[in-house]
């Protein structure tokens, strides 16, 4: 129907159920998690040839029956960004199998999380405003219904409600901001738009480029509309939470650049200044509110505000190394926000709570998530040889060539305020000595070590061998540079 | 040199402690003696270069890292990298000798000997590194082991929170290092040493004394240096091995072999030869004094070895090749009776069970090898001579005073007062712990000499304390190599007024504490009273309450907005969606004007 990886998703999205009887007729309560691991393996192995193509040129799909010419266009950007999300949706996946376990309505869970992954494959491989708002939604109603999943529980239904009203009111702007573009070109095609609105940098011009910024701001937690997002990330089962903070913000942050790169090019539109400061005050703001929090959760959610801003502060350099470095730390932010979230699920698998105070020393009784929650804390403070330093060190590098040497005064301030409450966390979990509370706290059960040792490995390679990373993110950061060479 | 050395002086700790856990598996006792094994195999290495480098063979190999920023993995061999890879691996390799005995029975030496064999590693690379990032990435490699291995006794909260402090109050410096290495390379294209010096020539002034300064707050931050030394005094929380082997003997000269490395980069840098002949004589002064209350053995040590790394970063500052070579002559010095104090502090913290001198005394009677050892070294540190303490640190005073000006003059007061003090506080530290009588919890034969895994390494290093001041000549001649032209001082010219002078320091601070601590002509408590004493003893056991300060402008500073910043999130719906219509309003606001 629209390409391979995404039809897989839906297909096995929409059969879920029917796994689901025949688990509750055998008994076997992991046969959908297997059927969704299954399902995301198969979309990632058919994304591979689709990454190689959009490798030489981007790749042109035309939606059959599609309304308004939609299309898919999948260039590079698009590509690397889906590789991301399929990752991680994968190895959620397989953590969910044990994570979930006691919870009922498995099979709606994952259906959910395979047409969220759905989703947000169809929005960065979307070709036109028309395609990326239908999949942005598909994206967006999923996630509403995974933060609210434990309906049995006050917070999640409180929290689900406040992201579904604010994520409504961003998509609501940002519907309102692509009518305003359509009605003065005629059209929503990326590339077309990269042509005619070159010379649009009027009043009209600018109030169109505020609404798609603040519609897709909701979602990337920008300063100011993130107020959904510490009530959100934590209430959500910890896997859930993994891939909101891991990647579905990320899907904000993509639209912000296909948006800013493509349809108001830097020359013609003076945005990197105003985003720049909106960026500084993100991570100011993300860091300082994530000083003294006493839930774990709750204390990564700000943290991936403030990492949100690192990454736009990247982007507003509007250079090739700021983009490199931006889209270097997506993928990084990705992997090591996603494994802080899967520890943090995991001590709260075994230890049943969520307060530090209570986690104190529990590192002692589970040593192997404590390693791997380490290897995420440091790589996420930006100590080498782990990947945070990599993109960490290539975002103030940009922003030092891009010349805004107090803002990028501001990120190194910012990396050391997140540095010292990582160090708190590390302190908490691993250095302190384990109350009684935790006595009968074992190990995490394997199936859920293994996505995290994964991760964990991953961030290391990624630090000491970051090479091909950063070549690929270079390779899609030219793609919204440069969209017509091949 | 034996192949592929410049590599594996480094990478064979890495695999070292690496293959620990693995090695624990099968025995605790092979796992001590590998880490030890592993120590000794890099010291082969680090010496097998040292004959090529002595006669002025030098060599920058590279293999591709990330071609795509053109980036390479590069190892430099030189007369300085090769002087310190050996200063590194030799005493790493004792310390853990010292550890199979001193660490005996501990929890979780799988931890310790894997960051000990990770900073050994990691501290060789550093001085290896033929480029300023991959010298960055192995910077803070070691910053990670010494915040671990300071909170390695966990259980005490105070070792944790030591911990913390060094590692955010280092990365102070580094965030700086960092940001002065980046504008660097964005001036010059170029991360390598050997290419930097040439790029660095066409830059502007200013830039260039940005540059310097950013960098040498990252060695201020490392070698804890006056503003930033706070972090050091607390980090004796660690074990005596720790404190030696990372904050004495080679740790806390990683900020000093910047400065030295990046010596022929920033010479024309306005005001930076005199910012870090500043930094260093004041750290060397204030430190010192610092060290005349201090209760604790190892914060004793600790001021100590501010005060001594003051020493080296003046003698830098001087800009001339002959100061150049007295720091780095100097270094060699310090690490050698540091680490010999730390270990002899170690062995009668291992005896008596408590740091605090005041619960100690007499021990000469019971420890007779820790005894003589430890005045070997107390006898280097106060510059006595013959012993190596005296020969580094008096052409340090030498050549500033050489320097001739108004500056020379005062840095060579600064330095002469120093060494004063240095004496004044090492008599004191000696009397209080070895000589008077015991106090009674300890007689009885309570307390026993150390092991013999543990004095070997002290007496070793006692021998070389007395040795390595006779080196002067053939270390001037391996260093002569990084100056083309220059000459540098192969003994000490005995110059008859520094001399003088500096042996006058020496009785000026070494009778009245002689008199005081030895002899206990006048009590020793007399000095904590009164207003004026008072107050200047209270003064300098707080540190001139620079920590004090800091913890109210920073921690304080930051917990108060931190605490007000989260009174944004209402949670109230009404109150967010207004948020984003400000948002919205704001930002074209913001574009429209822009």
């Amino acid at each position: 129907m629209f390409t391979e990886p995404i039809d897989i998703l839906v297909l096995f999205a929409v059969s879920l159920p029917f796994v689901g009887w025949v688990e509750r007729r055998l008994h076997r309560n992991f046969l959908t998690g297997l059927y969704a691991v299954i399902g995301l393996a198969l979309s990632a192995f058919r994304l591979h040839p689709l990454l190689s193509q959009a490798l030489r040129s981007p790749v042109l799909l035309p939606i059959h029956a599609g309304a308004y010419h939609a299309c898919l266009r999948v260039d590079f950007l698009g590509a690397f960004m889906a590789a991301v999300f399929l990752t991680m949706s994968l190895l959620v996946a397989v953590y969910s199998i044990k994570y979930m376990e006691r919870d009922t309505g498995l099979p709606l869970y994952y259906a959910l999380l395979l047409f969220m992954a759905a989703g947000m494959l169809g929005v960065v491989f979307a070709g036109d405003f028309f395609t990326l708002f239908i999949f942005w939604e598909l994206m967006c109603i999923s996630s509403y219904v995974l933060v609210a999943f434990r309906k049995r529980r006050w917070e999640p239904i409180e929290a689900g409600f406040k992201y579904l009203i604010m994520s409504s009111a961003g998509s609501a702007t940002l519907l309102y901001g692509l009518s305003l573009l359509y009605g003065r070109t005629g059209t929503l095609n990326f590339v077309q738009l990269s042509k005619v609105m070159a010379d649009a940098a009027d009043v009209w011009g600018y109030l169109t480029l505020v609404l798609v910024l603040v519609g897709f701001g909701v979602k990337a937690s920008v300063f100011m509309l993130h107020q959904w997002l510490p009530d959100a990330h934590p209430a959500a089962p910890s896997s859930i939470s993994a891939l909101l903070s891991g990647v579905v913000i990320k899907a904000g942050v993509y639209g912000i650049v296909r948006a800013l790169f493509m349809v108001f090019p830097p020359p013609h539109f003076s945005w990197p200044a105003a985003l720049a400061i909106l960026a500084a005050l993100t991570m100011t703001y993300g860091n300082l509110a994530a000083m003294l929090q006493t839930d774990i959760k709750r204390l990564l959610a700000y943290s991936s505000i403030a990492q949100m801003g690192y990454i736009l502060f990247a982007v507003s350099t509007a250079t090739s190394h700021g983009l490199t470095a931006g889209l270097l730390h997506v993928l990084n932010h990705a992997l090591m926000k996603g494994l802080l979230f899967l520890c943090a699920g995991a001590f709260i698998y075994m230890a049943g709570t969520r307060k530090l105070s209570e986690l104190r020393g529990i590192g002692h009784r589970m040593p192997i998530t404590a390693i791997t929650f380490t290897v995420g804390a440091l790589a996420i403070s930006g100590i080498p040889p782990l990947n945070g330093f990599v993109s960490e060190f290539m975002i103030v590098y940009a922003g030092i060539q891009a010349g805004s040497l107090p803002l990028t005064g501001v990120m190194l301030m910012n990396i050391l305020l997140g540095f010292a409450y990582y160090l708190r966390l590390i302190k908490v979990i691993v250095w302190s000595t384990p109350s009684e509370r935790l006595d009968g706290v074992r190990e995490a059960p394997a199936l859920m070590l293994a996505p995290m040792i994964l991760i964990a490995l991953l961030c290391v390679v990624i630090g000491v061998y970051p090479a091909p990373f950063v070549e690929a993110a270079e390779r899609a950061a030219q793609a919204v540079i440069h969209p017509y060479e091949a | 040199m034996l192949p592929h050395a410049p590599w594996l002086v480094w990478a064979v700790p890495i695999a070292g402690c690496l293959l620990t856990p693995i090695l624990a598996r099968v025995h605790g006792k092979l796992r001590d003696w590998f880490a030890f094994l592993f120590a000794v195999v890099s010291s082969t290495f680090a010496l097998s270069m040292l004959p090529d480098a002595f006669y002025g063979g030098s060599a920058d190999i590279q293999m591709p890292w990330i071609p795509h920023l053109s980036l390479q993995l590069g190892v430099l061999v030189d007369p300085l990298s090769v002087f310190m890879a050996c200063i590194v691996s030799f005493i790493g390799a004792l310390i853990l000798l010292y550890s199979i005995g001193y660490m005996a029975g501990e929890e979780g030496l799988t931890r310790y000997y894997f960051f000990m064999l990770l900073f050994i590693g990691g501290m060789i690379g550093l001085v290896m590194a033929d480029n300023l990032l991959q010298l960055y990435i192995f910077w803070e490699v070691v910053g990670l082991c010494s915040y671990a291995l300071i909170g390695f006794w966990y259980k005490r909260p105070e070792a944790v929170r030591a911990g913390m402090k060094a590692f955010i109050v280092t990365r102070v410096g580094d965030v700086c290092l960092l940001a002065g290495i980046l504008m660097l390379y964005l001036h010059t294209g170029t991360f390598a040493f050997s290419s930097i010096r040439e790029a660095a020539e066409g830059l502007d002034a200013s830039t260039l004394s940005t540059v310097a300064l950013l960098m040498f707050g990252g060695a201020v931050g490392k070698s804890a240096q006056f503003p930033l030394f706070v972090w050091l005094p607390d980090a004796m929380e660690g074990p005596a091995t720790v404190s030696a082997l990372i904050h004495a003997a080679t740790m806390v000269k990683a900020g000093v072999y910047l400065v030295a490395r990046m010596y022929t980069v920033f010479p024309q840098a306005h005001g930076y030869l005199l910012a870090v002949a500043a930094v260093g004589s004041a750290t060397a002064l204030l430190a010192s004094t610092m060290a005349l209350t201090a209760l604790d053995i190892k914060r004793v040590l600790a001021y100590s070895t501010i005060s001594q790394i003051g020493y080296m970063m003046f003698a830098l500052g001087l800009g001339s090749p002959g100061g150049w070579f007295a720091s780095q002559f100097h270094l060699m010095s310090h690490a050698l009776f540091k680490a010999l104090l730390f270990l002899c502090a170690g062995a009668v913290i291992h005896a008596v069970g408590t740091r605090d001198m005041r619960r100690m005394g007499g021990l000469r009677r019971y420890m007779p090898i820790t005894y003589s050892t430890f005045l070997v070294g107390v006898l280097s540190l106060s510059a006595i001579p013959p012993f190596n303490g005296f020969w580094s640190k008096d052409l340090i005073l030498e050549e500033s005073y050489g320097l001739g000006g108004s500056v020379g003059l005062l840095l060579f007061l600064a330095g002469t007062l120093t060494a004063a003090v240095t004496v004044a506080y090492s008599i004191r530290m000696l009397a209080l712990v070895f000589l008077g009588e015991p106090p009674s919890h300890l007689r009885g034969g309570r307390v026993h000499e150390a092991p013999r895994v543990m004095t070997i390494p002290m007496v070793v290093l006692a021998v070389l304390c007395v040795l390595s001041g006779f080196l002067q000549a053939p270390l001037a001649y391996l260093m002569s190599h990084i100056f083309h032209s220059a000459s540098l001082p192969t003994s000490l010219e005995a110059d008859i007024l520094p001399l003088s002078t500096s042996l006058l320091a020496l009785a000026a601070g070494g009778l009245p504490a002689y008199l005081v601590y030895v002899r206990r002509i006048v009590p020793p408590e007399r000095f904590t009273h009164g207003a004026f004493l008072g107050a200047v003893y209270r003064l300098l056991l707080n540190g001139y309450y620079v920590d004090w300060l800091y913890h109210r402008i920073f921690v304080n500073g930051v917990a108060f907005i931190s605490e007000r910043s989260r009174r944004l999130q209402t949670g109230i719906l009404n109150f967010s969606m207004l948020l984003v219509l400000i948002s919205l309003l704001s930002l074209l606001g913001l574009l429209l004007m822009s």
